[in-house]
């Protein structure tokens, strides 16, 4: 029973962990920058949620709309006015502006939102149904839910629309996606934009279970880079994946090993496939 | 000729300091000035900010209450700097502090491991330190100028499963099985070890002792031991983010358990905020009573609208007991007013809320006097319970009964 309880618990994590971790694989594999001022979107994301609580009563799980469009402003905006100038420059000054966003953005929410810690109150927040013995707590259940929307979207949007296909084009080559006539800069502002977006309606819909506070991303930055270089950095589907891998394998070594341990077998599995396939599970073998 | 000259330059010199010396006198002695460094920013940035309005508070009454007597009405002068909240950052900033302005005390650093770092630059270059973080390191490390206002960890978690058996054996119920979980850090992991060894002592079976890394992004796992050990009584050591994971997990679990926080993230206002009516019944250790904190609780609600947490107070109290030091010896050096501190034998007013009315350091310089407390919140408030006595309120118990 506690075996059953124990993959449920981290199936629904790990589909939170997979939609988390989306906007930066979708942002590596169309543009090939590391953003590492994703978990500070997550967080800006969660604090869109809260003030939409506060101040529209709207519930986060309806708020993840907004969370999504506000990022996806913003995302835009920072691709347009500075991811831009840095993209074909040396990775190195790719990795500091990220880094020098993340930071920028930490320090932003604690001046204007301070340091306290916020979270709402919703009414579904401590329940969970009940199937057999096995709870299913509420939150999660609403969670995966979008990440499974989420997931199905992306899914269709990247292979069925013609906006998708050309971001698809950008990713396996720009010079040839532009002799076919594809706005390659449009498409790199509308993918950042996605990802920043993506990462902000992840934040409103964990903020049922979870609290906001300027550096709360640091805490999930880990998982996300997890998560996605597991799966195939640049892949969605195999952030999906990787979300799930990381999620049961968290929440079943937990039933043997102590919780500080929770991470050890997740690293050990991390670091055998990345052995086994550099490029993750699903990623391409040879990447430039 | 030129004694007449001489004659009036010495009047108009004499004219001029006359005038001169009441500005001087004015300007009065000059000020103290006293150290605080806190964790301003990184995920400990809340409890820094409320840390350092608790010392601002004080340091305001008591320059508007005639300053420092010992030192003819001298003004106390705070330098608040940011020790970030990394234990690296501490140790930084408080060297910097220390350079800076040549404080006569540092207070800080409120976390366990933020003060280990900062209180090891403070030893070594003879400042006091006087802090309110838990953990025995402080005060068991041999160290002469580190003052520990409140009990130290292991006490405290020692406390916390006594008060526990006797608030259950109050409500007619008995206690056979516990879990602890903490967070790896040292607030954590002290108060943990000594809240195993005295449940141990009086016989009570731990089903579960689990160490978590601070700063969770899920509970449920967690949750999913506890529920799975058959624990009556659970004891989370955590700070704030991890405790509101785990007491929303166990309502998501439906366990029916008693919830006996280890201070931290229990007793804090965004407790209430983030948890509603998820916090009732819920008790945790404390080490001060902030029913108690008088004049101080008041002045702190009217300055920021929401109760003060015992780190606010207990930082105010080691400002206090400066204040008391430096009116009994006239210290106007670290060392003198080290020495001063290692003395101090003060009651009453400022100090009444803390359970032991008082501030008397050992030789280890941990205040021998204090003794923790256990509160509960009840319909939003947050009381004292135990040990009882006049002015607390009767404890509510919510576990289940032995299996």
């Amino acid at each position: 029973m506690a075996l059953v309880q124990a993959v449920v618990n981290g199936l629904l994590i790990g589909g939170i962990y997979a939609l988390i971790s989306m906007g930066l694989t979708l942002i590596f594999g169309v543009m090939e920058i590391v953003n590492f001022a994703q978990g500070d979107f997550l967080m800006l994301g969660m604090y869109v949620a809260y003030f939409a609580f506060v101040g529209l009563h709207l519930d986060p799980m309806a708020a993840a709309v907004l969370g999504f469009a506000a990022l996806f402003v913003l995302g835009a905006l920072i691709e347009i006015g500075l991811v831009r100038r840095v993209l074909h420059g040396p990775q190195i000054s790719q990795i500091f502006l990220t880094v020098g966003i993340a930071i920028t953005l930490q320090n932003a929410a604690l001046a204007l939102f301070g340091a306290d810690f916020q979270s709402v109150r919703v009414p579904y927040q401590a329940s969970a149904l009940s199937v057999g013995h096995v709870q299913i707590p509420v939150p999660y259940l609403l969670a995966f839910a979008w990440s499974a929307a989420v997931g199905i979207a992306l899914h269709v949007f990247l292979g069925r629309t013609a906006f998708g296909r050309a971001i698809r084009a950008v990713a396996v080559n720009e010079a040839a996606a532009t002799l076919c006539g594809v706005n390659v800069r449009l498409v790199r502002m509308v993918t950042f934009g996605i990802g920043a977006g993506l990462a902000g309606l992840a934040g409103a819909v964990i903020l049922p279970y979870a609290y906001v506070f300027p550096t709360i991303g640091l805490q999930y930055v880990v998982i996300m880079f997890t998560v996605a270089v597991l799966g195939g950095l640049g892949n969605v589907t195999g952030a999906m994946l990787g979300g799930l891998i990381v999620g049961v394998t968290q929440s079943l070594s937990t039933l043997f090993l102590p919780s500080a341990l929770e991470n050890l077998i997740v690293f050990a599995i991390f670091v055998g496939v990345l052995m086994i396939r550099p490029a993750g599970i699903l990623g391409r073998a040879n990447v430039r | 000729m030129h004694h007449v000259i001489r004659s009036i330059a010495a009047v108009l010199s004499g004219v001029l300091i006359a005038g001169l010396l009441p500005l001087l006198a004015q300007a009065g002695p000059a000020p103290v000035v006293v150290g605080v460094v806190m964790p301003l920013t990184g995920n400990l940035a809340a409890f820094g900010k409320t840390s350092a309005a608790g010392v601002e508070l004080a340091a305001d009454d008591i320059n508007a209450h005639g300053g420092l007597s010992g030192l003819g009405g001298a003004k106390i002068k705070l330098v608040i700097r940011d020790s970030t909240s990394e234990a690296a950052g501490a140790a930084n900033a408080t060297a910097r502090l220390i350079d800076d302005v040549h404080p006569i005390a540092i207070i800080g650093t409120y976390a366990s491991f933020l003060s280990l770092t900062s209180s090891s630059v403070a030893e070594r270059r003879g400042i006091p330190f006087l802090t309110m973080s838990f953990t025995d390191d402080l005060t068991n490390r041999g160290y002469k100028d580190t003052f520990q206002v409140v009990p130290k960890a292991s006490a405290i978690g020692a406390k916390q499963i006594e008060y526990v058996l006797d608030i259950a054996k109050h409500a007619g119920k008995q206690v056979k099985k516990i879990a602890i979980v903490y967070e790896n850090t040292a607030f954590g992991t002290s108060q943990a070890a000594g809240l195993k060894k005295e449940a141990e002592r009086l016989g009570v079976d731990v089903a579960l002792y689990d160490a978590y890394p601070h700063g969770l992004t899920d509970a449920t796992p967690l949750v999913q031991k506890i529920t799975a050990s058959g624990a009556q009584v659970v004891f989370p050591e955590s700070y704030f983010t991890d405790t509101v994971l785990i007491v929303r997990a166990l309502n998501q679990s439906h366990a029916k358990v008693q919830i006996a926080g280890g201070a931290g993230g229990f007793v804090v206002p965004a407790f209430k905020q983030a948890l509603g009516p998820l916090a009732d019944g819920i008790m945790s250790i404390d080490t001060s009573s902030y029913d108690a904190y008088g004049g101080f609780e008041q002045r702190y609600q009217a300055k920021y609208h929401t109760f003060a947490p015992h780190e606010a107070y207990e930082n105010a109290v080691s400002l206090y007991a400066i204040r008391g030091a430096i009116d009994e010896s006239r210290a106007t050096t670290p060392a003198a007013l080290r020495d001063a501190l290692a003395k101090l034998d003060v009651k009453g007013g400022p100090f009444a809320g803390l359970p032991s009315d008082g501030v008397k350091f050992d030789a280890t310089g941990l205040n021998a006097l204090a003794y923790p407390v256990m509160v509960q919140w009840q319909k939003g408030e947050m009381v004292t319970i135990w040990p009882p006595g006049p002015g607390r309120a009767a404890p509510a118990w919510v576990g289940a009964s032995a299996k």
